[in-house]
């Protein structure tokens, strides 16, 4: 095991911040902690040789993450005043043991894995030519585990689902407590937007062959709506507006008729033909991403207060 | 070569760390969110010099997620939660 | 190692030294403007060395053009924030530190 300064430095430094994070009474600096220990995982994950989990956290934990945490906070803080987490001290001691015997059993398993493993990285190599891709990542979770993958795109639009349905209990106030925009800040998002777009769609293209891919390309295109949201940029998040359902279920269900269509084709379900699978897996990315941003953004605005029902006749948002 | 701008990652890295305790010490919120600020701007150079030095290209698409989304944290900061200068109570 | 290499590892020691200054400003500039000012100029003009020492050893020009495009979000990026902050913080009342 190959241990490097760069691990001694942020190992402690991310158990201390978790620790912190946990512990503090003001919930605001403990949401600070958490998109610090977002930021220090993201380069941990580089170190650990995985990039394209690494750009799922860059995007989602020190983004999206940050502002969906903190949305929260304001409209607690709207009702409530400022926010303290009372710290009870009672019987908290016998805590430790099951804690303790978690860690034990977790340590022990580890010391039992055999030191040097193959894992299934040599499979994965020698089959990635029929994947059609060749960065092994995307050849996993969208060709060979595409089962896994469906799955997760349909968990979270039943998350959106969720978070739509909840819409009619708390109706939007935010426009109202919004300070009054700054061209400044206008004037940045017109720079900021094509860039986000342009990223979103390289990574998109650069997932087949090097690290990147749908997930992460729909981070960075949620990480650009929640900056619009904040700019009172009116975007058509009226969930009553049939494009938008069809947009947000277009991942999921792409990916299910691609699926079944396979069958109808003559193989089996989420089987690709192998000349045209790159195609195949590029469609259904395309899907994912426009999905899965549009349904992080749906939780963003959930979670701070954009949603709901606000103007009779009006459109979603502001 | 690798070796130097290695060591300059971590001393970054050091810096980026010694930044954290104005969280804990600032009067305003804003201190807290400044530390934020300064971890990704960190980040970003971290991720540069590794990519240099590994011969890593892929690692500067990380670092330009990084420097894309590092003002979101902060805006959304700044329109949603920020409400008073209130004293962030660091007793833990 | 050749004489580019030197030159580029001297930029990127000069740009770890500005980063090293924004956490000194950071952690000791009384009020929360001063901290602001030092944080996001002192970090962008690192990254800015940093990025120069890099793009002296880049081989491919997609590469440089891809370090000059993150050099320039991280810049408009900061910027907007510090201002935001600090238009806030005006609002909010908060006054700037004068020296006693």
């Amino acid at each position: 095991m190959n241990v490097s300064a760069f691990d001694c430095i942020i190992a402690p430094t991310l158990i201390l911040l978790a620790w912190l994070a946990m512990r503090i009474k003001d919930l605001f600096v403990g949401i600070v902690l958490f998109i610090l220990f977002g930021l220090l995982t993201a380069l941990t994950w580089v170190e650990l040789q995985a990039p394209d989990i690494a750009l799922v956290e860059a995007a989602i934990g020190a983004g999206v993450v940050g502002a969906l945490f903190l949305g929260c906070l304001g409209i607690i803080e709207s009702r409530q005043g400022i926010y303290q987490f009372p710290m009870e001290r009672k019987r908290r001691s016998l805590l430790w043991i099951p804690v303790l015997s978690l860690a034990a059993i977790l340590c022990w398993s580890i010391s039992q894995l055999p030191p040097e493993t193959q894992g299934l990285g040599n499979l994965v190599r020698n089959s990635l030519l029929d994947s059609g891709v060749t960065n092994p990542v995307t050849a996993v979770i969208l060709n060979f585990r595409g089962y896994d993958t469906l799955l997760e795109i349909g968990v979270l639009f039943l998350a959106a689902v969720a978070i739509v349905s909840l819409r009619f209990f708390e109706p939007a106030k935010l426009d109202s407590r919004l300070a009054p925009n700054s061209r400044v800040f206008l004037f940045f998002l017109q720079l900021l937007t094509p860039s986000i777009v342009l990223v979103s769609a390289y990574l998109l293209w650069q997932g087949t062959n090097y690290p990147g891919g749908a997930f992460q390309a729909g981070a960075i295109l949620t990480g650009g709506g929640v900056l619009l949201l904040l700019a009172k940029v009116s975007l058509p998040l009226d969930y009553r507006n049939p494009w938008l359902r069809l947009a947000v279920v277009s991942g999921f269900a792409g990916f299910l008729l691609t699926g079944l269509g396979m069958m109808g084709i003559g193989m089996m379900f989420l089987e690709y033909p192998v000349t045209y699978a790159k195609w195949v897996i590029v469609l259904i990315e395309i899907l994912a991403t426009v999905s899965s941003g549009l349904i992080l953004l749906t939780l963003f605005s959930g979670c701070a207060g954009f949603l709901g029902i606000t103007r009779r006749g009006g459109d979603g948002t502001l | 070569m690798s070796e130097g701008y290695e060591w300059l990652a971590i001393i970054i890295l050091l810096s980026m760390i010694g930044g954290l305790p104005r969280i804990f010490k600032g009067p305003t919120r804003a201190d807290a969110m400044l530390a934020a600020q300064l971890c990704g701007t960190s980040s970003v150079a971290i991720l540069l010099l590794y990519a240099s030095a590994l011969e890593k290209p892929f690692l500067n698409d990380i670092a330009l997620v990084f420097s894309l989304l590092a003002a979101v944290a902060t805006v959304s900061f700044v329109r949603m939660t920020w409400h008073a200068p209130e004293e962030v109570d660091g007793d833990h | 190692m050749v004489i580019i290499d030197y030159v580029s590892l001297i930029l990127a020691g000069i740009g770890t030294i500005f980063f090293m200054a924004s956490t000194l400003g950071l952690l000791s500039f009384p009020d929360v403007y001063s901290r602001l000012h030092a944080l996001t100029k002192a970090d962008n003009v690192g990254l800015g060395f940093i990025i120069l020492g890099i793009a002296l050893r880049s081989q491919e020009v997609s590469e440089l053009m891809k370090l000059l495009l993150i050099w320039v979000l991280a810049i408009i990026s900061s910027c907007s924030s510090c201002y935001l902050i600090a238009r806030a913080a005006c609002r909010m009342g908060i006054k700037p530190w004068k020296r006693p």
